[in-house]
């Protein structure tokens, strides 16, 4: 059971390094106003998706 | 319902993300140029001058080596690629350099190109105007030829092969 909670977290952590290394590569290539709009977006995401599990009761 | 609202919202987030990544990588001034030299057509990307002016320390940036054969001609062909909602409007002078010295004007002319519109310029270079008067084909010899448009500054590397083979003068045969 242990392992299994180990490897979902590591599986986790890839996914979330492999984002955050996609992301930091397109990034470099946006405009500044392309930037300004994925960082509002992106606040807006976390945000509703917040919003959303705090609905759910986690 | 009200959960799936946020839920939706957020999707709608990311779905608008993953559209301004494309959006604002279609938006923008691109510029490729075609350089034939011989028989062979080199195509440089709008992503090689990205690419190399990130990558690459500031000496050496923006560079791109282009072979030639003694005294031949290249034909270059640019192309201009306004992907943007406002006319561009600019300057372009091609020159060819070297050792920090212009020795060849090669094309200077106003460009207006209307929004979501191209333009292509063609001009041709004779590498014998650039040669020294006492230059011998089993030399080789670098040139930079620049193109400034605007506040864009593309430089290509020009590299004169020498000879393999020296031409050699048959003395006529006396009768």
């Amino acid at each position: 059971m242990k392992l299994e909670f180990i490897l979902y977290g590591f599986g986790i952590l890839f996914c979330l390094a492999g984002i955050g290394y996609l992301a930091a590569e397109y990034v470099r290539y946006l405009s500044e106003v392309g930037k300004l709009v994925a960082l509002l977006l992106t606040t807006g995401m976390l945000g509703f998706l917040g919003k959303y599990f705090q609905e759910l009761g986690w | 319902m009200r959960k799936n609202l946020f839920l939706y919202l957020a999707l709608a987030c990311f779905a608008g993300l993953l559209a301004i990544f494309v959006f604002d990588g279609y938006i923008g001034l691109y510029d490729t140029l075609y350089v034939t030299a011989g028989e062979r057509e080199e195509r440089i990307d709008p992503d090689f001058w990205l690419r190399q002016g990130r990558a690459t320390p500031d000496a050496v940036k923006n560079a791109y080596y282009v072979s030639a054969n003694w005294k031949e001609k290249i034909r270059f062909r640019y192309e201009i690629d306004n992907r943007r909602f406002s006319s561009y409007n600019a300057d372009i002078e091609v020159t060819a350099w070297r050792s920090q010295q212009k020795l060849l004007d090669m094309l200077s002319q106003q460009l207006a190109i209307s929004a979501f519109d191209k333009e292509q310029l063609e001009w041709v270079l004779d590498t014998a105007e650039l040669l020294p008067d006492e230059s011998t084909p089993e030399q080789s010899y670098e040139y930079t030829v620049t193109i400034n448009m605007g506040e864009m500054e593309r430089n290509l590397i020009l590299y004169i092969n020498p000879s393999t083979y020296p031409l050699k003068t048959i003395p006529v045969p006396r009768d």
